[in-house]
């Protein structure tokens, strides 16, 4: 991107009126698609003050996902560690069994409030399209999910799961048979049907205002553990720590703490093989801006702008964007972004069931993988905040491919 | 004066509407695409766009879709466009025109892209995944380039949306029909020419048509209310059968020029046929 784009305003005041997050965003769609994301912003922001929608939102939040869900001291991962208190935010523990209903419950309930009937979303690991399934389910809406042949392959029980729930599973084989293929042909159907169709995106990425808006639907978690870690420790902590693909746990974790200027934020991204092999889904680490999906921000690409597979182990870090917020927070050195294997992240599951019995998400276990890392840059004591975005019976077939296609998970510990 | 503006006139002027023809460039080869350009030509396209590949072409259906494919496969890499736009220029004297997404521009560089371009003998760009807020400094370049850049206007696209079209002063405004102006859905036939008439509120510019144009009947309705049409998919399948993907025999490269200028005659004397 040119200079000129790269604007300085504060990170909180972020985005402007156009989208940009000091540069990064903006809307790079279809005309098409042009005067439906103008009617979203504008309902959005409507119910965004709207005390009826924000107590209903509440109510469901409460009575349907589970929230408040606990931000728990992991006493046995973290005497394996050091001298560090590691808390886990129990994402996993939201009905369907990861932060991504926070959001398609928002969006699910604005898509009624536009009149639409019919809401169709993209899915990586199937935890979004699970998400977007259930919430349709319960308001009534019509529900197709897109989703890459190699992830419904990877993800077969989620397949299932969205079936039981009465969504329409479409299998997408264009380009890389993933999430951003998924994306792709999820974008081709709102052009065809933007009149009775809401697009539920399941991250922060996308054109103005998904970003804005799953980041505000996202927040929750970052309001609750900031709001939770002052009662148990009397301090905000040193350091947070999520997985990033898209990057919506780790912003919903963030961006709360955002102006606490002593609290570090660190997301991990996907190294796959390895970063220096190619096979990896690390934009924001080694990408470069580009445009995808709509928005500005760092992208996996060639010389030429052509978008290179992205490769993880995990089907939800899979991806060859970030959203722009992120962009902006590493151009800003807000926020700290590293890369682990996909060994590391099979470590990391494996650490989480041992010390404290939870088996998280392939996402999740890189943000776990990286606390080792993390712990010679801390000082002793020091207090942590993990997103713990997902649980893993998904998982639990890849991982058991992953072993006996000869890999070994690294574990430290 | 622009190729694209100088065009229209003299087809205004003839009474005549303009067959837009679109083929993606480097497939299946980057010889065959300047002989398509040719071929298109000889059947009676008046402007030529050239779609340059992109890895996501959101915008872009199946067909065309499978065809970017194929030209990035085969290595198709950007600077390639220029070469093929410098060697059809030097047999057709018709507009000819880039269709790409906004990523391989910004990669090549936006001023570059339009200097180099300019200096092949191309007339214009169609960026679909740049709307009017984003378009800035692309325009700029375009316009510093002696280049157009079309302006897209859908069924969905809300009069408030139309005014900017006031400021534009030349080139063409491509009107996209969601599912096909002569898809059994009438009612999106009957908002596309609302939606055509509040252009022409708004500009004297020609307006075309495209997305689901691909016999002569669907030429014949569209020249009806609007000055010419797009037709893509309907050529992008001929040059598919180059490729060896679909059930039929590999024709050779003669018989698939002599079929592209059969097409483009067809799809032509459309807009002569009663609707």
């Amino acid at each position: 991107m040119s200079d000129k784009e790269i604007t300085r305003e504060p990170l909180i005041d972020l985005p402007d009126d156009r989208g940009r997050y000091r540069g990064f965003g903006g809307r790079y769609v279809p005309e098409t698609v042009m005067p439906a994301l103008e009617e979203l912003e504008a309902e959005y922001r409507a119910a965004r003050t709207d005390p009826s929608f924000q107590k209903e939102l509440t109510h469901y939040l409460t009575e349907y996902v589970g929230r408040p869900n606990p931000l728990y001291l992991a006493s046995g991962l973290s005497a394996t560690l050091g001298d560090v208190r590691v808390y886990l935010k129990r994402e996993d523990l939201n009905h369907t069994g990861a932060h991504k209903i926070n959001n398609t419950l928002g969006q699910a309930m604005l898509a009624r409030r536009m009149g639409k009937t019919r809401v169709i979303a993209e899915t990586g690991a199937g935890q979004h399209g699970v998400a977007t399934a259930t919430t349709a389910a319960l308001f009534g809406l019509d529900c197709t999910i897109y989703m890459g042949e190699e992830d419904m392959r990877r993800q077969a029980l989620n397949v299932v799961r969205m079936e039981l729930l009465g969504a329409e599973v479409v299998e997408v084989t264009s380009g890389t048979g993933t999430l951003k293929d998924a994306t792709n042909e999820a974008l081709r159907e709102w052009v065809t049907r933007v009149a009775d169709t809401h697009y539920v995106i399941g991250s922060v990425v996308g054109p103005h205002p998904y970003p804005l808006m799953v980041r505000d639907f996202q927040r929750v978690i970052g309001d609750e553990a900031r709001r939770q870690i002052l009662e148990k420790e009397g301090r905000l902590p040193d350091a947070l720590v999520a997985c990033v693909g898209g990057g919506s746990n780790a912003m919903g974790l963030f961006y709360p703490f955002l102006s606490d200027a002593g609290v570090r934020m660190i997301g991990v991204e996907a190294a796959g093989h390895g970063l220096e092999t190619g096979a990896h889904a690390a934009s924001l680490h080694s990408g470069r801006p580009g445009v995808l999906h709509g928005a500005l921000s760092y992208l996996l690409q060639d010389d030429d702008g052509q978008v290179t597979p992205a490769y993880s182990i995990s089907a939800g870090l899979d991806y060859p964007g970030v959203g722009p917020e992120h962009a902006a927070f590493m151009q800003g050195g807000r926020a700290e972004y590293v890369a682990v294997t996909d060994a590391e992240a099979v470590g990391g599951v494996k650490l989480l069931n041992r010390t404290e019995g939870i088996l998280p998400a392939l996402e999740t276990a890189h943000a776990v993988a990286y606390l080792d890392k993390l712990m010679p840059t801390l000082t002793p004591g020091a207090v942590i905040v993990l997103c713990l975005s997902g649980r893993g019976d998904k998982d639990v077939e890849s991982i058991t491919a992953f072993e006996s296609e000869g890999g070994t998970a690294n574990e430290s510990h | 004066m622009n190729r694209i503006d100088a065009t229209f006139s003299n087809l205004s002027r003839a009474g005549e509407k303009a067959l837009v023809a679109y083929v993606t460039a480097g497939d299946p080869s980057p010889d065959l695409t300047v002989n398509a350009v040719t071929a298109l030509v000889a059947g009676g396209a008046d402007l030529v766009e050239l779609g340059l590949p992109f890895s996501d072409p959101l915008a872009d259906g199946p067909v065309i879709q499978r065809a970017s494919q194929r030209a990035l496969t085969a290595g198709f890499r950007t600077s390639e466009i220029f070469t093929m736009i410098e060697r059809a220029r030097r047999q057709v004297a018709v507009p000819l025109m880039v269709m790409s997404y906004y990523n391989p521009l910004m990669q090549y560089g936006i001023r570059l892209f339009c200097r180099d371009l300019s200096r092949a003998g191309g007339d214009g760009l169609l960026i679909p995944d740049l709307p009017y807020e984003e378009e800035g400094e692309l325009r700029e370049e375009a316009e510093a380039h002696g280049l157009r850049l079309t302006a897209f206007v859908a069924p969905t696209t809300t009069p408030a949306r139309l005014e900017h079209l006031k400021d534009l002063e030349g080139g063409f405004v491509y009107c996209v029909s969601v599912t096909g102006v002569t898809g059994t859905d009438q009612t999106i036939s009957k908002r596309v020419r609302d939606v055509i008439r509040w252009i022409k509120e708004e500009t004297l510019l020609p307006v075309v048509i495209g997305f689901g144009v691909s016999r002569p009947k669907h030429v014949a309705e569209v020249g009806t209310f609007a000055d010419g049409a797009v037709v893509g998919s309907a050529f992008v399948r001929i040059l598919e059968t180059a490729s060896g993907e679909s059930q039929l025999a590999v024709p050779d490269e003669a018989t698939i020029v002599k079929e592209l200028t059969q097409m483009a005659r067809e799809l032509k004397e459309g807009f002569t046929m009663s609707f």
